[in-house]
């Protein structure tokens, strides 16, 4: 512990002039600021942020990026190099110091800014709010100009060969991330590198500059652990990626949320969740056969929802046109062609669909009986309402409550194909063909 | 103290050791003799395991340097050819600094020899002249009383009144017996007053190595001795 305080304690030294500078100018310079600003201005949440910013600025680019090459510049890493404690030493010395300035320079920066504030006007100085990612982000910034900087002559040059190297090495991820934004779940990889890169430094430096090794070996030990770093991500991603475009309908993270039954009732129009991300996909009822429609993150709109009186068809954000006109059928449902969205062009074989459960609230009211305590999902095709009673599917007649076999838990109505038939999904993982009456239960898909 | 086998070190192309056989006694004053660039300092870092030899073996108090720096380190001494510390520091904030690093530190004989060199304990580096620097870094190498001394030329750079003080200051720590030597030196006088045994580097091997007797033919007849070190280089050189 002593000589790690007196590694810590040369830094100080090393770099006191900077500090000392720093401590002075501040004042003068956030005094300048509240005599030259409306107070309005100067207690601005924007201004209060730049004081922040700008503190990391100097801190990371007057001490962090040149706590290793200033080393090597003045001729002390063969001194270093020689002690008991090796690099290893003057490593944690120079990121304790580091660290220290990373902290210290904002907090000093802001309490002046807060004392200048006072002075300058009534107006409260404001809560400056931190998202967590520019803490973490600075951090990674700051630990990582440090980490650069150990394979750089200049110091100077850290800040901007950080970003190239990060920038780089994220590339991938982040061009993968913005096309599908469902990956983004890798923001807590600022955390990450800035975690990982003491270590990254310590192997770069420490173990790069050792032995009278020079700035290459300490690069290539540090792109390298930045290889070794990246690559989980890279592989996260990957994973992530082939997942997106291999749908496993078996797989416990399919989930169906809701779904249409085409016409003719051989085709389902399913919008489906794995992974976290959304799909469409349509499946053949017929054969089980399926397919993801559109691309990732699409979905089949409500028709109830897209109807526009008077419109043919309705954009959507999505590659999917659905042209709505109203049902032929009667007041129930709605009947939507499924476009081929690329064109806005009806598909010449196009699709059909029929949503029973999204219409609208005026349309429920005429066909449904009176309010009950069962929940109505849909109605047969003579109009007989299918409800859920408990946790099974019932459908109410004349002769009172059928309830169809085999069919438990959560499920909503796809469609009804025709009367004695309901097709549904149940549980959200499979599409199920149920008969009232029998113990027929026929799973559609998958299969 | 130190046990070199077939040790070898190159320098891109360069090779400046080769396939160097050696093996320093204990408890004497050895001056490693050779032309600048012979591989003497190299040696010497390699000892330290600043440096890592390319082939072959080396073992310092029976540790490797390079696999336990640490062990290596506390039991040596080591004074450079000019004081490489920092230029704020002052010979008191070298030895805090250097203290926690060293077990056996010891500060009476810090304050001793101070005094007995005259080294201002209180003045930076920058201020000092070489030869209080050069005495300031070799109290720093003793004060922990390190079994092995390495030497970098340490004398080189002072001139003769300046050195004369130096030498006086620190011969007969050296030549106590407690300290295991290595000199490495191009000064034949210096050399003349300090050593035990003589080796020397020439084209990246020991050539010579013995006691002063052995190496110079010559008695205990010191005034002599510079001299017949000079027809010994200068035969190596033709």
């Amino acid at each position: 512990m002593r000589t790690f305080a007196r590694y810590y304690w040369k830094e100080w030294r090393d770099h006191r002039a900077v500090v000392i500078g720093y401590a002075i100018a501040m004042p003068v310079l956030l005094g300048l600021a509240g005599a030259l600003l409306e107070s309005r201005m100067y207690h601005g949440q924007g201004t209060q942020l730049f004081i922040v910013a700008a503190s990391l600025l100097v801190a990371v680019l007057a001490v962090g990026a040149d706590l290793v090459p200033g080393e090597a510049r003045r001729g002390r890493l063969e001194f270093l190099r020689r002690l008991p404690g090796d690099l290893q030493h003057a490593y944690l010395g120079k990121l304790a110091f580091l660290l220290s300035v990373y902290v210290l320079f904002p907090a000093y920066s802001f309490g002046v800014a807060w004392l200048v504030g006072r002075a300058v006007g009534p107006e409260a100085t404001p809560t400056v709010e931190i998202p967590g990612w520019v803490i973490s982000g600075s951090l990674a910034l700051v630990l990582w100009a440090f980490v650069v900087s150990c394979w750089l002559p200049r110091g100077a040059l850290a800040v901007p060969a950080a970003l190239l190297v990060l920038g780089l090495f994220a590339l991938p991820v982040v061009l993968a991330c913005v096309r599908y934004p469902v990956l983004d779940r890798q923001a807590d990889w600022l955390v990450v590198l800035a975690a990982a890169a003491p270590v990254v430094g310590w192997w770069s430096f420490a173990g790069g500059r050792r032995l009278g090794r020079g700035l290459g070996a300490s690069a290539w030990r540090g792109l390298l652990a930045l290889v070794l770093l990246f690559a989980p991500a890279y592989g996260r991603t990957a994973l992530d990626l082939h997942r997106l475009f291999h749908l496993d309908p078996y797989g416990a993270h399919f989930a169906m949320e809701s779904g249409w039954l085409g016409e003719g009732s051989r085709y389902a129009f399913v919008n489906v969740t794995a992974h976290g991300a959304k799909h469409a996909v349509v499946v053949d009822l017929s054969t089980g056969e399926w397919r993801r429609d559109g691309d990732v993150g699409d979905r089949f709109d409500h028709a109830a929802r897209r109807h526009l009186p008077g419109a043919s068809r309705v954009k959507t954000p999505l590659p999917l046109v659905m042209r709505v006109v109203e049902s032929q059928h009667g007041p129930m449902g709605y009947w939507c062609t499924y476009l081929d969205g690329a064109t806005a062009e009806p598909v010449k074989s196009g699709w059909t669909a029929l949503r029973l459960e999204e219409i609208e609230p005026r349309l429920q009211a005429m066909a449904s009986a009176p309010p009950r305590a069962e929940d109505v999902l849909a109605r047969t095709p003579n109009g007989a309402p299918l409800l859920r009673v408990g946790d099974r599917l019932a459908r109410r007649d004349e002769s009172g409550l059928t309830f169809a076999d085999g069919v438990r838990g959560e499920f909503s109505v796809v469609g009804v194909p025709d009367e004695e038939t309901v097709i549904l999904i149940c549980n959200r993982d499979r599409i199920v063909r149920v008969r009232f009456g029998s113990d027929a239960c026929e799973v559609l898909f998958p299969r | 103290m130190i046990q070199a086998t077939g040790l070898t070190k190159r320098f891109s192309k360069r090779t400046v050791l080769n396939d160097v056989d050696f093996d320093l006694e204990p408890g004497v004053v050895t001056v490693l003799l050779g032309r600048n660039g012979a591989g003497k300092s190299t040696f010497l870092r390699l000892a330290l395991g600043v440096l890592k030899a390319d082939a072959g073996r080396l073992l310092v108090g029976g540790h490797d340097p390079v696999r336990k720096p640490r062990s290596v380190r506390e039991a040596v001494g080591y004074v450079p050819d000019k004081p490489d510390v920092y230029e704020w520091m002052t010979p008191r904030d070298l030895y805090r600094f250097l203290k926690p690093q060293y077990p056996t530190w010891n500060d009476d004989k810090v304050t001793r020899a101070a005094t007995a060199l005259g080294v201002p304990l209180t003045t930076p580096f920058s201020g000092l002249s070489r030869g209080e620097g050069m005495k300031a870094m070799l109290i720093a190498a003793l004060a922990h009383q390190p079994p092995l001394l390495l030497l970098d030329e340490p004398f080189a750079g002072l001139d003769p009144v300046v050195r004369e003080e130096v030498l006086r200051g620190v011969i007969g720590e050296l030549r106590s017996g407690e300290h295991t030597v290595l000199c490495a030196t191009h000064d034949l006088d210096v050399a003349a007053r300090i050593a035990d045994r003589v080796a020397v580097l020439h084209e990246g091997r020991i050539a010579v190595h013995g006691t002063l007797a052995e190496v110079l033919d010559i008695d205990e007849e010191a005034a002599r001795v510079p001299e017949r070190m000079r027809v010994l280089l200068a035969g190596m050189t033709a």
